[in-house]
């Protein structure tokens, strides 16, 4: 009995359950779904449960017929509308990006430079927002831009305004929603890299005659970059499908594909072509992504290596 | 092979009329409440290698940020060729640093490293080339200029950041603890070689070590360090034969201390009566110690001569039982036991071989010492 135990053991404690439980787990949560959306983007639409057709059919005995359904992703084609939503969303989560990185770089630069125990405090207040509910603090956003929330009544008391802005429902409130609620996805990654740069290195471009600026440039940002890709990786691929923020604070003016998807499901309840755009979304993504982890790979290495 | 320049004697800090090239005038440090440096007033002369030796903590370093701009200090001012930098930034002055970390970009190559300080003063390309080669071969690192810093040793990245901070020809060098990352064997090659390419440059180093036989070995002169104070500027030579103070002379190698009652104090010698050392003991020079005060009579154990045989001096010397030997190759060191129980070390050379040795365990022997040998310490 002992000797079955021991054995039960040791062979989860084995390097094959090591790399079992990683690869398990994409699999069961990333590549099978995958995999159901890509079938439902080759199938028909159809009305009933489920909304679509099978991809197999028995026609007779003995013969499997499948059918691939090219429509689903031809008709994303021929309306501009989608092309125009895809574009639409990657400039947005490209600007979005550019904002945290331009609020998150100076913020994880304090941090890094802070005291340890202040370090500490100001790295949970970082993380803090994460306590409520995401939604929430959407929604809170709506308080504050709304014609007559609490930004527009500061403004007006304050006599810089007559008449009240309109903030909510525009393209402005969702990049500044997903500025915010992705902020800490980029600050991490960023404190992590500049908390490692030794700061002899710095004082050491100064001593070589660098002004403050030249040796930022020169030393601590290219030093910062794996931070900097992995930050914007983290906040860009999901700002790009992003539906909350758009849905909340965007209204009808901003058009962003995870919207789009949305409507295509749960409105018009066209599954096959909803899945195309998601199967399209990712491939849109997939390839810069893969790129900037082939870049950052090869950063990492070296600087690792040092 | 070049010729190698003949060495300069260089004694500029005798001649009351030589201007300092580094002068610290008065310079404290304070850090959160603790002072680091203290009340320093030094002065470095133009072509100089000057050692700050101290242990760990003594604010010897602390000194050298200073000097280098990267730390502002509390009081005092710092003078570089005349002018007051005290207030000036890193950037602004005409010093560079080695850092004890060298503190080499690891993104860079070695040429990128070595450039980097030339860029930041807009010099011509072709002449940053120029410079960055002639810097490299210096220190013999002209094949390695496309390399990176990790594909490097310790020892060749000592010389990068050697090469880095000399190609802007700063007025004056710091070097951390340059050394301290090398093996022992290294270590001691590379000390002549900063000698020598510093007699090359010509340009004023400054050292900061914890190693003793280091700055002995390259300094024209250094300065012993204790908690923020320097406590005695000189010579190698100075500071090993002449040491004023206790402490000067416990940092520097290994020295015998009697205390004594002095009995005489003339203006060639003093006479001091030392119940510890079982004899009288005369120094030839005077202390400017009161007769009848508490002072140490000071002496180093290779200026200690042992014999089996009652010298014919009375005075300074004394006799003991050999409790241990320590062989050190070329040299052994004798632990002799005096009759007060004080344990005297006296090093001999081992001028026949370990078996023919004369002297062995528990021997009677007599030790002796010249008169101009011993120092009296009063503080």
């Amino acid at each position: 009995m002992k000797e079955i135990l021991r054995k039960v053991q040791s062979s989860f404690t084995s390097p094959f359950w090591a790399i079992v439980m990683p690869y398990g787990w994409l699999l069961l949560f990333f590549l099978i779904p995958f995999l159901i959306v890509l079938k439902i983007s080759f199938s028909d639409l159809k009305l009933g449960l489920p909304p679509y057709s099978p991809l197999t059919e028995w026609v007779e005995k003995g013969v499997l017929t499948i059918k691939l359904n090219f429509t689903n992703y031809s008709f994303i084609g021929t309306d501009s509308l989608y092309l125009l939503t895809y574009l639409e969303s990657l400039i947005i989560a490209v600007i979005g990006t550019l904002g945290c990185l331009c609020i998150g770089y100076p913020m994880a630069y304090g941090i890094a430079k802070a005291d340890p125990p202040i370090r500490t405090l100001l790295l949970m207040m970082v993380i803090l927002p994460f306590w409520t509910s995401f939604l929430l603090r959407v929604y809170a956003w709506i308080g504050i831009l709304s014609p007559h929330g609490f930004l527009n009544t500061a403004l007006k008391k304050m006599g810089l305004i007559s008449t009240p802005l309109i903030l909510l429902d525009t393209t402005f409130a969702t990049i500044l929603g997903i500025i915010y609620c992705y902020l800490p996805f980029m600050i991490l990654p960023l404190y992590a890299s500049l908390e490692k740069i030794d700061h002899s290195l710095v004082e050491a471009a100064y001593d070589l005659g660098a002004r403050p600026f030249q040796a930022f440039l020169k030393v601590i940002w290219p030093l910062s970059m794996p931070g900097v890709i992995a930050g914007s990786m983290l906040v860009l691929i999901p700002a790009v499908g992003e539906f909350v923020i758009p849905e909340l604070l965007g209204g009808s003016q901003t058009l962003m594909i995870g919207k789009v998807i949305w409507n295509e499901f749960f409105t018009n309840r066209d599954w096959p072509v909803a899945s195309a755009l998601a199967i399209l979304m990712l491939i849109f993504l997939i390839i810069p992504i893969s790129i900037f982890q082939r870049l950052q790979e090869r950063q990492v290495r070296f600087l690792d290596a040092n | 092979m070049a010729q190698k320049p003949k060495r300069i004697e260089l004694q500029p800090w005798q001649d009351p009329k030589a201007k300092p090239y580094i002068h610290l005038e008065g310079v404290s440090k304070e850090f959160r409440g603790t002072l680091v440096v203290d009340d320093v007033t030094l002065s470095i002369f133009q072509g100089e290698f000057f050692s700050l030796l101290g242990p760990s903590g003594c604010g010897k370093t602390t000194i050298l940020r200073m000097l280098a701009g990267l730390e502002m200090p509390t009081t005092g001012k710092i003078y570089i060729d005349g002018i007051d930098v005290t207030r000036r930034p890193a950037y602004d002055r005409p010093v560079n640093m080695m850092f004890q970390s060298y503190a080499l970009f690891p993104h860079m190559t070695v040429e990128q490293n070595v450039a980097f300080g030339l860029k930041q003063e807009r010099i011509p390309k072709p002449e940053i080339r120029e410079r960055v080669k002639n810097a490299l071969k210096l220190v013999q690192m002209d094949k390695y200029g496309t390399r990176q810093p990790h594909q490097l040793s310790g020892g060749q990245r000592q010389r990068v950041a050697l090469a880095r901070s000399l190609v802007k020809r700063p007025k004056l060098l710091l070097l951390d603890e340059p050394l301290a990352a090398l093996d022992k064997r290294l270590r001691e090659q590379t000390q002549f070689e900063l000698v020598n390419i510093q007699e090359e440059v010509g340009i004023t180093f400054i050292l900061v070590t914890h190693d003793q036989e280091e700055a002995m070995t390259m300094s024209s002169r250094l300065g012993i360090m204790d908690h923020g104070r320097l406590r005695q500027i000189g010579t190698p030579n100075e500071i090993y034969e002449y040491p004023h103070s206790e402490y000067v002379a416990d940092f520097i190698g290994s020295i015998n201390k009697f205390e004594g009652r002095v009995v005489e104090d003339e203006t060639d010698h003093i006479l001091v009566e030392s119940e510890e050392a079982g004899c009288e003991l005369y120094v030839s020079h005077s202390a400017d110690a009161p007769v009848g005060s508490q002072v140490k009579v000071a002496i180093r154990p290779e200026k200690i001569m042992i014999a089996t045989m009652p010298p014919e001096q009375k005075r300074n010397a004394t006799k003991g039982i050999v409790k241990d030997i320590g062989y050190l190759g070329d040299v052994s060191i004798y632990h002799v036991e005096l009759e007060s129980g004080k344990i005297i070390l006296a090093t001999q050379p081992n001028i026949v071989r370990l078996a023919e040795r004369s002297v062995t365990w528990n021997d009677e022997v007599y030790l002796y010492w010249r008169a101009e040998n011993s120092i009296v310490l009063t503080i």
